[in-house]
């Protein structure tokens, strides 16, 4: 291992945060930061649901639901009983992963792609639920003004989160924090052991890999994290729909994933910020307005392209260009040269 | 008792519209090892295809007709389909499958939007509104119509698996693939009839049904998912045990509808909760055997 890779890590992640700080600074109009607000929300999304896709290889159709749940969870539960954002987001992801364990129980007995389908029926009684249960959720009317994070600074005194500016600022160490647990779950003792289960189970339990637990674990931690992300998304927009647990997001987060790049992290990234920039750019330039069906008929051509002609999406193809770049500053080491080792 | 013939009959109907629509889709798993994500939108294709045809029927061709036309229409789809999705990626992961026909089901019901609008579209048949007394409670004979369709295309597809060669062949190919190679069966051609056999069974489930129903661009998802929880409940595979598991479901919902108060809104949620629940007791559904997939 050389010095240079050994800080590349590090030396990417402050040039990224850097990067994100500046950015709104660079687009200064309140839309463009709404747009930034939207990629940071579909980057923790995307990240969260690829921890169970990409390293554990349970697809599972559930993340809207986990979503739309965890906003509802703070609308219903966490402003009644005044929370403040960080308690509201502990609360709903506590919430969600309790859920997706009961759901996970019986869904888990059910092998691959029967799993999918056990998956895509709860989505679907949790959003005809909260349709439904007009006395509690006041289904299609949508619950509203639900009150804005507010926040004791020193010097300051209270501040009250209100423009998408403060948000994509208080998005920011959500990403982070997102990119933290991805990294550590990915990059770790449990990360082999997820490639392991995804490889091959049978195999993985002969290792002594109990592959139950591990799907478990994705499983959870995803629809955690994807119920807090909910949470952020009730503050953020202050109503709260039905439309919040639809198919619409099972769909964008398949399209991000697949064309992004199955279990790549700057893949994942990219393509969050390349499906939710990109609608909108087609929108603003020279006043072609963009009919959402037609908009989703080219998202699925896109992704039924790549799934069938390139797997490894957008994330592949960084790593080859990436690869190119760092070729000459990278030393034959004797490992290297010998294939393995030795 | 009015209540409960009446429901009898609507919860019938429901499990023949579940039963036909989940033939298809076992058909296609059994065969070309491939969950089919989009087949609820062969039926709303179907439905769109009929109500076309009868919007604009020059030739004043009776609905029978329109039937069958929908039903050969359907089946070149199923044969495009196959051609154009499928073809390449057949011996691919279950994932891929998975995303490939997840994706087609946006396009299809996008390009649907886009081409007919959200509204749902009614197609009024003549059965639809002539009423007969089924033990002096008044029902459609379309109702009745379906009913009896849905036996004869069961028992069709019976002796159409037991007895033709090409059943034969197809139920070889869901058995072992490398011994039809051996003995000379073209797998590929195999699956390109199954397709066409599956899309047709949803364009004859789509005519037939879709005057009762009505037909809207997004249905189709859900429909799938209905006929995903009928093929998981039957035990994966098992072409006998999904259509008595639709029915199942379809009777389930109805008197649930019925019976429970406020349990119109929340049908939906007592069939995959029953599904939960079955797969709690016995994970390889009701009439399944432990099979690798």
């Amino acid at each position: 291992m050389n010095r240079f890779l050994a800080w590349r890590v590090p030396l990417s992640y402050v040039a990224g945060l850097a990067f994100m700080l500046i950015l709104p600074q660079l687009f200064t109009t309140r839309y463009a930061h709404s747009v930034l607000v939207l990629a940071g929300i579909f980057i923790i999304f995307a990240l969260s649901y690829d921890i169970s896709v990409g390293h554990v290889g349970t697809v599972h159709l559930a993340a809207p639901a986990f979503f739309g749940l965890g906003a509802y969870v703070t609308a219903l539960i966490g402003v009644p009983l005044q929370l403040n954002f960080i308690l509201n987001l502990v609360l709903s992801a506590a919430v969600m992963a309790l859920f997706a364990l009961i759901v996970g129980v019986p869904s888990f007995r059910l092998s691959n792609v029967t799993f999918t389908i056990g998956t895509l029926a709860f989505a679907t009684a949790c959003l005809q639920v909260v349709n439904s249960a007009v006395d509690l959720t006041r289904g299609p009317m949508c619950v509203q003004r639900i009150p804005r994070p507010t926040f004791m600074l020193p010097f300051i005194g209270n501040f009250r989160v209100v423009s998408a500016l403060n948000y994509y600022y208080l998005l920011i160490p959500l990403v982070l924090l997102t990119i933290v647990v991805y990294r550590a779950m990915t990059k770790s003792r449990i990360g082999r052991a997820f490639a392991a289960v995804r490889d091959d189970e049978v195999l993985a339990s002969a290792s002594g890999v109990y592959p139950l637990r591990y799907k478990m674990l994705a499983f959870i931690v995803g629809a955690a994290i994807a119920g807090a992300l909910g949470s952020f998304q009730a503050q953020y927009l202050t109503v709260i729909c039905p439309t919040e647990l639809g198919a619409d997001y099972t769909t964008r987060l398949l399209i991000i994933i697949f064309v992004g790049g199955v279990g790549s992290l700057t893949g994942l990234i990219l393509g969050a910020v390349t499906f939710t920039v990109l609608p909108e750019l087609l929108r603003g330039l020279g006043n072609i307005e963009i009919a959402p069906s037609y908009q989703m008929i080219v998202f699925g051509l896109i992704l039924l392209l790549v799934i069938k002609y390139a797997p490894g999406g957008l994330g592949e193809l960084w790593t080859k260009f990436w690869g190119l770049v760092q070729r000459p500053f990278k030393r034959k080491t004797p490992v290297d040269s010998a294939g393995g080792e030795s | 008792m009015v209540i409960l013939l009446d429901s009898l009959l609507n919860g019938l109907t429901l499990g023949a519209f579940y039963a036909l629509v989940t033939l298809g889709l076992t058909l296609i798993f059994g065969v070309a090892r491939l969950v089919n994500f989009a087949h609820g939108d062969f039926f709303m294709v179907g439905g769109y295809v009929l109500y076309v045809l009868s919007a604009f029927n020059p030739l004043q061709l009776p609905y029978p007709v329109l039937v069958i036309l929908t039903t050969l229409v359907m089946a070149l789809f199923g044969i495009v389909f196959e051609r154009l999705v499928v073809h390449d990626m057949i011996d691919r992961s279950w994932r891929v499958h998975l995303v490939a026909t997840l994706a087609s089901s946006i396009i299809l019901s996008n390009a649907a939007l886009s081409l007919f609008r959200s509204d749902a579209k009614l197609i009024p048949t003549t059965y639809l509104s002539t009423i007969v007394n089924v033990f002096g409670t008044p029902t459609s004979l379309q109702r009745i119509i379906v009913l009896v369709a849905v036996v004869i295309v069961f028992l069709g597809l019976q002796f159409f698996l037991e007895r033709t060669w090409t059943g034969k062949a197809m139920r070889a190919v869901s058995q072992n693939r490398d011994t039809c190679v051996v003995v000379g069966i073209d797998i590929r051609r195999i699956i390109v009839i199954t397709f066409a056999l599956s899309a047709a069974l949803a364009g004859f489930a789509a005519a037939l049904l879709a005057p009762l129903y009505s037909v809207s661009p997004t249905m189709g998802l859900g429909v799938t998912t209905k006929a995903l929880v009928a093929v998981v409940l039957g035990g994966l595979g098992q072409v006998n045990g999904a259509f008595f598991a639709a029915f199942l479901i379809g009777l389930l919902e109805t008197f649930f509808a019925a019976y429970i108060p406020n349990g119109f809104a929340y049908k939906d949620v007592a069939s995959f909760g029953v599904l939960l629940l079955i797969l709690l007791l016995k994970p390889h559904g009701l009439f399944g055997r432990k099979i690798g997939l």
